[in-house]
Formats: structure tokens, C-alpha cells, sequence
């Protein structure tokens, strides 16, 4: 958890210390290409031979295993399935719900982040307590409970009832805590000097010095939010508001042995985020690198 | 600022708490609660007094709908300790856990290693080995019930290929756990490789520079710099991959129901199907009570054992 973003560069250009170049070097260079080459087609050769089978139409796909590659690739199966389920609307649910929840996380973590790294007022401890306290707590042992509270205040079946689960989720606040310890005092003794206020600050100084910060935080919870599902599953009764995950996880039953189409909306569920980490890798990994203690 | 001067006298006049405190800093003194309020308000709301509730509905029948909520004391957890299923769905979530635990770190751990050579084409490597990480439970359970379909799944083709008896995987309470974990170390080996690469770039060069001209080989280097020096990283990893796999639950909802004769029941899928299904809540806050415990426990040796290296 004492990890910080200058640790993780992916694509620096210091020189390697394996420079002793002997026919033993090269072995090894050899070696590590051919298991790191096999490790990535172990990780990609799922999704390409699931995107394979997508645009096969359903006929072919059992006769046709042995040949990966379809003849005669097809959209009907997208077709298919997107005119017989609410894609439209279940994109749209994830969409809103992964969106809302970074924003709330983004603006209360860095709030209560800064409170708790620079501020002097009486119950900081014990707003800290219930930060570390909360950590620990596996996000199940909270959802009877919960359920209960959402019936109680008629939110079961609104977006509200799934977010608050997940922008109450203290690690977004212990991390900008640690973040922003490290900002130098001077540098919050000068803006109080020029005039500054407390929130002024905040605006000035805290949010521009935590972008990289608030970047892969950002990231992270969105693939997070993005692949929920038992809070979801269990909040919900109207299938209008499901997630797409939540949508399509579902599907299974109904299509039992319509692979085609199932795939297809699987490929359909992946497509954001992918594209999204094939543009910004590396804020993902150190969202990931950063945020690894995140439940 | 005259509202803030206020304050200051009211500090002054309740005493020693006042005494350590900066005077300069203090006309901005409110404002804070306004900043920390928002989220300790959530905190509260969603996550202390639940998990408070928790315990509470633990000890009661508590069925949802019911008018009464009768108090049966412990009988909860006296019926959870003599619940044959229960003590399955621990064992299965054990061997899940184990089962991560021995291919997921070291790989990850040795993937990172040789990400750490810089080599050629290191950020395509990472990128693929990535790849599974940023896809959702729900989606890569899907392509593996694929991949894993005894007669048409690529698997089993790969398999009679190369003239090996093919697995029934998923459909067999022999094959069906193993081939869940086989799964999930698939997907969750690119997180923990990308935490060992973090702690592998933050040992300084100078280290191995200096070992090089002293004289070090390969070996060596990573036996004296390295290992000791990744210890509080890969402790972590450990305890992190531990605690997440004791909440494995998606994957088995998408790919096995908890079947085939419940050899796939984990502690979470029970939790789920005693609340949420049955609706016998308190069963499950009871289930849930447990889960907390275990994972509870595991936190604390956490701590004791990452001592100074967590900035608590």
C-alpha cells in the first residue's frame, strides 16, 4: 500500500543492469521472450476465439470447432440478440451507475482525503478509525442489512440504492489521505498567507497536485463499478434496471445453447472497457498497482 | 474574520483540547467538518451501522416480509456449525483459495520478473497479460463456460488434439472447482503480476550496480537484493489474494450454480442463496458473521506482519 506512481513506469528507458552480454544473456533474453510470448497468447486466445464464434451463425458453430476462423462472418447474432433484450437499456443502467459512482468517489474521497491529511479539527481520529475500520469489512457481510435499509427507504430499484455501496467504499479515502500527507505544508502556509480558505485550497492546490492520483483512482472504480454484480442482482427486481452485467449473466439460462448469440453479447459487455485499455494501459495498471488493496 | 474569532474563544474556554491547537490555522476550523461530513455520513449510513445490523439480525429469525422478528439467540450459528452444506461451501472456498494462492503469486511473481529484464516488447507483454484483469467477472465466466463446453469448447478440441482423455470440466463435481480456480488464476494473475512489478521498480538500481561490481552473479542478486527486498510486497499480495478469494461468488453464480452436487457451493454463493434466495436473512447475516471473521483474522496477521512497511 506504500506504493506510488513514480514506482511504476512501464515504459521508462533506463538501461537494463542485465548488460553482460554473454551467450548465456542471450539464452536467457530468448528464454523470457518465448514464456512471455506464450503467457500473452494464453490471455488474448479466449476473447479472440469467443469474438471468432460471435460471427459465426448459430448453425455453423457446432460443425465448424476445428476451423477458428468463420467462412463467411456474420453481425446477426449482434442482431439477434440486442432486438430480443434491453442492451440499449442495460448499457445505459452500467453507464449511469459507473459514472456516478467515480464522480461521488472522486469528489468525497479527495474531500474527506484532504480533511484528514491537513485538517486540525476534534473527531479526526475517529473519522480515521472508521475509514481503516471499514476496510476490513468484506462488502457482503453488509448486504442483508442494507437490503433492508434500501426496502425501508423505498430506493430498491434505483440507481441511488446500487451506487451507495460503492462510493462508500473507504478505500478512495485512505488512499488520497496518503496522497495528499505527502503535499508539503509550506505550500498550504503560503496559500493561507495570499488569503487563501481552507476550500480554496482544495480547489487550487489539491485537486490540480492529485490528477495522477484521481486519474487511476478514477479508472479503477469505473472497471470496478462496471463488473458488479450481487449487489446488483440482489437489489434489483425490475430487470429494466439491470447493469449489463447483471443482464447478460442472467442470459445464460435462457440461452443455453445459443452460443452464438451469447458470445456475442459477452463481446458486446467487454468492448468499453478493452477499448478503453487498449488507449490508456497505463493509467489502468497503476489504477490497478495503486488501488490493489480495494475491495 | 469575526465568526472564526468567536470560535477560537469557545476553543479557549473548553480547555486542554485547545492548547495544542495551531491559532493560526483556526479561523478555518469549520470548514473542515464541511469537507470530512459527506463521506462519514455514507460511512455510517452504508457501511457501520449495517454492518452493526449484521450481528444484530444475525441473532433473530428475520424472514423479510414477516411482521415479527422472533430473538433465537445464538441458534443461528448452532445450526450454521452442524450444516453439513455449510461446512462444504468452507472446504470449497478453502481449496479455491489454496488453489490461487500456489499457481496465482508465484507466476504472477515470476511474470514480473522477467517483465523487470526490460526487454523488447515488455509493454505488449504486460498489455495482454493485463487484458483478463480489466474484463468483468461476468464476461470471462461466459467465454470459459465456452472454452470449457465438453463437446464443442476449444479446450477439449486442444486436448483430443494432442491425444489427451478430455474433461468433462464444469459438468463433473470432480473437475468443476479446480476448473473454476483454473479459471480465475487465468483472469487475476495480471493484478498481482502489476503490484510485483511496482515493488520490483521500486528497488533501487544502485543496489544491483553495485552487486554487479562486487562481484554478484545472477543468482545472487536475486537471492541478497531482490527476495528480501519484494518480502513486504509479496506478503501482501499473498494476504490480498487470500482475502479476495474468500469472496469468490460471480463466477460461480454465471458458470455452475454451486453445482453439479453443490462440489461448487462457496461461502458467499450460500450466504446469497440463505438470504436472498430462501429470504432467511438471519441464517445468512449468520453466514456473513463468518465470512467477516475469517477474513477479519486474516487482516490482523496482515498487519502484525507488515508492521512498519503500512503507514497506519
Amino acid at each position: 500500500m506504500t506504493l506510488s506512481t513514480d514506482e511504476l513506469q512501464f515504459d521508462d528507458d533506463r538501461p537494463s543492469v542485465e548488460y553482460e552480454g554473454s551467450w548465456y544473456d542471450t539464452f536467457a533474453k530468448v528464454v523470457a521472450h518465448v514464456i512471455l510470448l506464450t503467457a500473452s497468447a494464453i490471455m488474448t486466445i479466449p476473447f479472440i476465439w469467443a469474438f471468432f464464434t460471435s460471427l459465426k451463425p448459430e448453425n455453423e458453430i457446432f460443425t465448424t470447432i476445428k476451423q477458428i476462423i468463420p467462412s463467411d462472418p456474420t453481425f446477426v447474432n449482434y442482431v439477434n440478440v440486442w432486438m430480443q433484450n434491453p442492451l440499449d437499456r442495460w448499457i445505459l443502467n452500467s453507464l449511469i451507475l459507473a459514472v456516478g459512482v467515480v464522480f461521488f468517489t472522486l469528489l468525497l474521497d479527495t474531500l474527506a482525503g484532504y480533511a484528514l491529511a491537513k485538517g486540525d479539527f476534534r473527531g479526526k481520529s475517529l473519522v480515521y478509525t472508521l475509514v481503516i475500520g471499514t476496510l476490513v469489512i468484506p462488502p457482503q457481510v453488509v448486504l442483508v442489512p442494507l437490503y433492508l435499509e434500501m426496502n425501508a427507504i423505498n430506493w430498491s430499484n434505483t440507481y441511488w440504492a446500487i451506487m451507495v455501496l460503492y462510493i462508500a467504499n473507504p478505500f478512495g479515502t485512505f488512499m488520497m489521505r496518503q496522497f495528499f500527507l505527502g503535499v508539503p505544508d509550506s505550500l498550504i502556509e503560503a496559500a493561507r498567507m495570499d488569503g487563501c480558505s481552507t476550500f480554496q485550497i482544495y480547489t487550487r492546490i489539491m485537486l490540480p497536485l492529485a490528477k495522477p492520483a484521481l486519474s487511476s483512482l478514477g479508472v479503477f472504480t469505473f472497471i470496478f463499478v462496471w463488473g458488479a454484480f450481487l449487489w446488483p442482482l440482489v437489489i434489483l427486481n425490475d430487470s429494466a434496471m439491470y447493469p449489463l452485467q447483471v443482464g447478460i449473466g442472467l442470459l445464460t439460462g435462457r440461452y443455453g445453447s445459443q452460443w452464438g448469440q451469447l458470445l456475442a453479447a459477452v463481446i458486446l459487455a467487454a468492448l468499453p472497457v478493452l477499448a478503453a485499455y487498449l488507449l490508456a494501459q497505463r493509467t489502468f495498471m497503476e489504477g490497478i498497482a495503486l488501488t490493489g488493496g480495494k475491495g | 474574520m469575526a465568526q472564526s474569532q468567536g470560535l477560537q474563544r469557545i476553543r479557549r474556554r473548553f480547555g486542554g483540547y485547545v492548547s495544542d491547537f495551531d491559532v493560526s490555522d483556526s479561523d478555518t476550523d469549520l470548514s473542515w467538518y464541511a469537507l470530512v461530513l459527506p463521506k462519514a455520513i455514507l460511512f455510517a449510513a452504508i457501511l457501520l451501522i449495517p454492518f452493526i445490523g449484521a450481528f444484530y439480525i444475525s441473532l433473530h429469525e428475520w424472514a423479510p416480509l414477516a411482521q415479527e422478528h422472533p430473538f433465537v439467540g445464538l441458534d443461528n450459528y448452532v445450526r450454521l456449525f452442524n450444516d453439513p452444506i455449510f461446512w462444504n461451501a468452507i472446504i470449497n472456498t478453502a481449496g479455491y483459495s489454496f488453489a490461487l494462492l500456489v499457481f496465482d503469486v508465484p507466476i504472477a511473481l515470476g511474470l514480473a520478473l522477467l517483465l523487470n529484464m526490460n526487454l523488447r516488447g515488455t509493454k505488449f507483454y504486460s498489455g495482454a497479460i493485463f487484458l483478463p484483469v480489466v474484463t468483468s467477472w461476468v464476461v470471462v465466466s461466459l467465454i470459459w463456460t465456452w472454452l470449457y463446453n465438453p463437446e464443442y469448447g476449444l479446450l477439449n478440441a486442444i486436448l483430443g488434439g494432442i491425444g489427451l482423455p478430455q474433461l468433462s470440466w464444469l459438468q463433473s463435481s470432480s473437475t468443476a472447482l479446480a476448473s473454476i480456480a483454473l479459471m480465475s488464476v487465468w483472469k487475476h494473475i495480471g493484478f498481482n503480476m502489476v503490484i510485483f512489478l511496482a515493488g520490483l521498480k521500486g528497488i533501487p538500481d544502485d543496489y544491483y550496480e553495485a552487486a554487479i561490481v562486487d562481484g554478484a552473479n545472477r543468482w545472487e542478486r536475486f537471492r541478497y537484493i531482490t527476495l528480501p527486498l519484494l518480502k513486504p510486497t509479496t506478503f501482501f499480495v499473498f494476504i490480498v489474494t487470500l482475502i479476495f478469494s474468500f469472496r469468490v461468488y460471480t463466477q460461480v453464480y454465471v458458470m455452475t450454480q454451486g453445482g453439479p452436487v453443490r462440489s461448487t457451493y462457496t461461502i458467499v454463493y450460500y450466504f446469497w442463496q440463505a438470504g436472498f434466495q430462501q429470504f432467511e436473512m438471519g441464517y445468512a447475516s449468520a453466514i456473513a458473521v463468518v465470512l467477516f471473521l475469517i477474513v477479519f483474522g486474516l487482516s490482523i496477521v496482515q498487519q502484525r506482519t507488515w508492521g512498519d512497511d503500512v503507514e497506519y
